[in-house]
């Protein structure tokens, strides 16, 4: 029981080893799509926050253009896109904001049903979110 | 004892209802809220992580209930619980276990209330852990056959810290949720038989870990292991562990199947089986 038991989770490790191998010699960039993926990723992310009244009311005061143009910029920088973020620093753009947890939590759902919507696979997805999840001390509680 | 666990279970019912009629709020991503132990406080199957139950986020409420079902060669367990929590930073709970002594015959039972505080760090944000502190109040149905085999008390109270973090794209592209768990505690087998003995009445220090990997952002495999103190002088008593799948349906309902280990219980040998748990919260 014990050794059919630990044979099939080193199967199942193996499996996922081998599934995550492949896409690993691109960069996390051309993964997303490059430039046409990640501007079709902001478009469906940013129509998910404009559906959620906790999050949309957070930007009357943006230019929903000009935040469109650094959002992908920065997604781009992110991810080891040959781009250049023309906008403020993450603390700089979100003092005086007052985004909660709650908020942070909840635009963080919407950009991974953004990549699910765009079909960016799980590994994709998480290897993006490792390097987003770190931002949460520069935008919330300032 | 008893009137002070019937007042606590009613002003948990109170606020439990207070919060439905107040608008549950679900910010989290699934399934960081984990499930419920079998104590009721949310984690793995026996192991506390540092998350709060539910999903709540800052400033909104969620409540949980769980119902649970342990079957081993001579025993079974059935543990049904209810929580609440506030702010993911509070977490409250109420669980009531029942415990057949199938070939030895009998019954045992126990009411836990615990409380849970989240004191820093964030399971998906900071490098720091999160990091939880927890108390659980326990209190025997029936001290009779815990008294017979040499349990000196028919309450007591278990503080543990917590370390929970999730590790981004950790294996093969799929999250890591590691946790760590430091128990005081005087409980013959949780509780169920009592505490401490005339040997062994010192609080222990004792270690729990759980590690889940998400396969799916639904979908969690993992393994836990639970250390136990050893007070009675009966019978032997030895940690437990499992190894689990947990589908978090979605938001609302979930469900935990495991195959477990719990060694020696009362005596009886390689008490093994299965561990099946459905949850559901608002």
């Amino acid at each position: 029981m014990l050794t059919s038991r630990f044979s099939l989770i080193s199967l199942l490790g193996l499996l996922l080893l081998c599934s995550g191998c492949a896409a690993k010699s691109d960069s996390l960039y051309q993964q997303l799509g490059s430039h046409n993926g990640v501007s079709q990723i902001t478009d469906s992310f940013l129509q998910n926050l404009a559906k959620d009244p906790l999050i949309a009311h957070h930007f009357e005061q943006t230019d929903i253009h000009v935040f469109r143009q650094r959002l992908i910029e920065h997604l781009c920088v992110v991810s080891g896109g040959d781009c250049v973020y023309k906008g403020e620093s993450m603390f700089d753009s979100h003092v005086g904001l007052h985004i909660s947890q709650a908020d942070f939590d909840a635009v963080v759902g919407h950009l991974i049903d953004a990549l699910k919507q765009q079909h960016i696979p799980i590994a994709t997805r998480n290897a993006l979110l490792a390097k987003l999840a770190p931002m949460y001390q520069d935008i919330t509680y300032h | 004892m008893q009137l002070l666990l019937k007042n606590s279970l009613i002003i948990l019912l109170f606020v439990s209802s207070l919060a439905l009629t107040a608008q549950a709020g679900t910010s989290k991503l699934i399934a960081t809220g984990g499930a419920t132990t079998i104590e009721g406080a949310a984690g793995g199957g026996i192991v506390p992580w540092a998350v709060i139950n539910g999903y709540a986020s800052s400033d909104q409420w969620s409540t949980t209930v769980m119902y649970s079902q342990v079957g081993v060669d001579d025993f079974s367990l059935s543990s049904a619980s209810m929580g609440l929590s506030f702010g993911n930073r509070f977490e409250i709970s109420y669980a009531k276990q029942a415990f057949d002594l199938d070939t030895i015959g009998g019954q045992l039972g126990q009411d836990i209330i615990g409380i849970k505080y989240k004191i820093v760090g964030e399971l998906l944000y900071s490098r720091l852990p999160q990091m939880s502190v927890g108390v659980q109040y326990k209190q025997l149905d029936d001290f009779a056959l815990p008294q017979a085999v040499g349990a000196k008390e028919d309450w007591g109270i278990d503080i543990y810290l917590a370390g929970s973090k999730v590790f981004f794209d950790a294996i093969a592209g799929r999250n890591l949720v590691t946790n760590l768990t430091l128990r005081a505690t005087k409980a013959n087998q949780t509780g169920l038989l009592g505490f401490g003995s005339a040997q062994s009445s010192d609080y222990q220090i004792m270690a729990e870990v759980s590690v889940a990997l998400l396969l799916l952002d639904n979908l969690a495999i993992g393994y836990e292991y639970k250390q136990k103190p050893d007070n009675l002088n009966f019978a032997e008593e030895q940690d437990w562990q499992d190894v689990f799948i947990g589908w978090f349906i979605n938001k609302h309902v979930s469900v935990v199947g495991a195959y477990v280990d719990l060694g020696s219980i009362a005596g009886l040998g390689r008490q093994q089986g299965w561990y099946l748990s459905v949850e559901g919260t608002l």
